[in-house]
């Protein structure tokens, strides 16, 4: 399957990752996270839709259509052009491909802010975040701005190269050992669901990073350490009824793989772990519920052990009893595996983004970044944690109409010393 | 650029959750508690307004589903309670049926147009050998049955044409309808087959589809070898 040889013939196979989505795909699980960024000035249309014309030929894996072939999926040149459109208020929903010229990714723009909506399936937070830098950089050129790349961003006159479209989960299965990982099923917040004409519910914090850090170094935590467990004590705090669950809360991290193998993919590379917290007929406080963050942390992270999940992983996919499987048949057991092993095992999930370098050229244009992860109606809440020009953003997406557990979550950390700066798209308002 | 503090100050507070506000509203998204009312400009309007989706109907299509239905099974029913040893009923419920599922078929926006073909001519044949069969039953007996023996091949052959047209017109189409027409010109050996297992006669309307889906397959071999073995390579990669 080398990937490269087989794009020349305008296709390729769709990797590991990206293999489950289009099988889990629905109206209520729309696969879509949502990479924002928000601008100095109000966002032009004409030069944004240019912008986003001008990359195709840098963004092979990006401007492609999703075929159904006998046994598996794969993607192929889409020889169209992506629409930029207007922001609905619909965030991170079902992208109907049909209505998109066939695109898995939209480029939306309002008021300061443009916004790009992709199918997981394409590529990960990470592939997402340089495309996106990529367009916001060709849009600021296009404005008539002086920029240069400082190596930070793709650029529309560099060729993309074999290691941006290789099938990294591929390329770095070595067989065993192999790792499950074993994951008891989640507790899971309750709440009136937002119908499907409601969309979804977004409140995002925003803050002084340095205010967070200090925070997290208070207790001696990384921030993705800290944030995980102030998310844990915050669904612990929320709601009585998990002190009398057997089910622990547990917090989906996924783990950007690149820097564990030197990839450069712009497609999936992440893989996931768990911090699980039981709290049956006990009374927690947040440093016990950090502690133990902590340590889950220092066990899941380690490169053997994410080395034995990407080997599961990959096994599964290469199994010639499965491969042989028609496709139909296969996306009934991708169906069965995701409700089983996938959105039944996280109360939360929470991706942290990192610190987005821009080249300092471009910084006087970007205020800062928001990132929406893609919740379903099993998995209520996603939060993606994004920091740009030192603002950190705290996004919370949810599938309920309460704000108990965001309310917890934020004023835990004001309570700690931050000053939070809070947006809401106000679907709380709304009576169905 | 520095967390600015100023702009800040000056949106609303939410003295409950200890957060200040930046978008517009009256109650702290929060907690819901009513905020101090607050003019700043600092205030600004985060995400586009709301308004309630419309749920795009599905009466039309569910009506005509229901009439069909319907239609087929008072006709059986009827049939049934008034049996004089006649099936009249099939001759009803068949072209009904037919029309369901191809109208169904035809208006779904997303199906490819290769397929809604393809759908067609199986459709029409199988009708055709049902009203063939019910109207004409002492014929089958003595294995000379229009359906099989006319129709079948000439529709066959008709479709297969007109796809061949559709794919000569537009040179770029040609691997989305490949797999379609290559589908359809297996089908169209099935009325030699029939041929030969005696089931239907004259032999020439048979052998000239048989013909047809042959050169049909040749010439996509001959004139779009590459593109008809990529979309194969792509259609069947394990």
């Amino acid at each position: 399957m080398g990937t490269v040889l087989e794009y020349e013939n305008k296709w390729f196979p769709l990797d590991n990752a990206a293999k489950l989505y289009p099988a889990i795909l629905g109206p209520k699980h729309s696969c879509v996270f949502r990479l924002s960024m928000n601008m100095s000035q109000k966002v032009n249309r004409a030069f944004l839709q240019q912008a986003v014309e001008d990359l195709k030929p840098r963004f092979p894996t990006m401007y492609v259509r999703l075929r159904r072939g006998l046994f598996w999926n794969y993607y192929e040149y889409n020889e169209r052009m992506p629409k930029v459109r207007e922001e609905s208020p619909y965030m991170n929903a079902h992208i109907d491909t049909h209505a998109n010229n066939g695109y898995h990714f939209t480029v939306f723009y309002y008021n300061n802010r443009i916004t790009l909506e992709t199918f997981h399936s394409l590529c990960d937070g990470t592939g997402a975040l340089a495309f996106i830098k990529a367009i916001a950089y060709r849009y600021l050129e296009l404005l008539g701005n002086d920029l240069s790349p400082d190596g930070l961003v793709l650029t529309m006159h560099e060729k993309p190269s074999p290691a941006e479209m290789e099938d990294s989960f591929l390329k770095c299965f070595t067989g065993s050992p192999t790792d499950r990982g074993e994951v008891k099923r989640a507790y899971r917040l309750r709440g009136t669901r937002i119908s499907a004409m409601g969309g979804y519910g977004a409140i995002n914090g925003k803050a002084d990073v340095a205010s967070v850090l200090a925070a997290a170094k208070k207790h001696g935590a990384s921030l993705t350490q800290y944030l995980a467990a102030a998310l844990a004590y915050a669904v612990y705090v929320s709601d009585p009824a998990t002190r009398r669950s057997k089910d622990p809360i547990n917090v989906c991290v996924p783990v950007n793989m690149r820097r564990y193998h030197g990839s450069q993919t712009l497609r999936n590379f992440s893989l996931f772990f768990h911090t699980s917290i039981p709290c049956k007929n006990l009374e927690l406080t947040f440093e016990d519920i950090l502690s133990l963050v902590k340590g889950q942390f220092a066990f899941e992270i380690k490169k053997e052990k994410l080395q034995g999940y990407l080997n599961a992983n990959v096994a599964a996919e290469k199994n010639i009893a499965l491969r042989l499987c028609p496709l139909p048949i296969k996306v009934l057991a991708l169906r069965m595996t995701n409700y089983m092993f996938g959105s039944l095992l996280s109360t939360v999930t929470l991706s942290n983004l990192g610190d987005v370098q821009l080249p300092e050229s471009m910084k006087p244009h970007v205020r800062d970044f928001d990132f929406n992860l893609s919740v379903g109606n099993q998995l209520t809440h996603g939060v993606g944690v994004a920091t740009c020009n030192n603002r950190l953003t705290v996004s919370i997406l949810r599938s309920i109409y309460e704000t108990e557990f965001e309310r917890c979550f934020f004023s835990f950390l004001a309570s700690e010393g931050v000053t939070l700066e809070v947006q809401s798209n106000l679907r709380e308002e709304y009576d169905f | 650029m520095i967390f600015d503090m100023e702009r800040i100050e000056r949106m609303q507070y939410c003295e409950t959750c200890k957060v200040s506000i930046s978008t517009k509203t009256k109650n702290c998204p929060l907690c819901h508690a009513p905020l101090p009312p607050c003019e700043d400009a600092a205030l600004e309007q985060t995400y586009p307004d709301f308004s309630p989706l419309k749920r795009r109907s599905r009466f039309l299509a569910l009506l005509y589903s229901a009439l069909c239905l319907a239609v087929i099974f008072i006709c059986v029913l009827v049939n049934l309670l008034t049996w004089n040893g006649h099936l009249w009923s099939a001759l009803v419920a068949a072209p009904v049926l037919y029309v369901w599922l191809c109208g169904l078929i035809t208006f779904r926006k997303r199906a490819h147009l290769g397929l809604k073909l393809m759908a067609h001519a199986i459709g029409i044949v199988s009708l055709l050998v049902v009203i063939n069969t019910f109207t004409d039953s002492q014929r089958i007996v003595s294995h000379v049955s229009w359906a099989v023996s006319y129709t079948m091949p000439f529709i066959f052959i008709g479709f297969i044409l007109l796809i061949n047209v559709l794919m000569a017109r537009k040179r770029n189409t040609l691997r989305d309808y490949v797999l379609y027409q290559i589908s359809l010109c297996v089908i169209g050996f099935i009325p030699l087959l029939l041929v030969l297992l005696g089931v239907a006669q004259p032999a020439y309307p048979s052998i000239i589809a048989a013909a047809c889906s042959a050169l049909t397959i040749g010439g996509l071999f001959l004139f779009g070898r590459k593109k008809v073995v990529a979309e194969l390579n792509r259609k069947f990669h394990i």
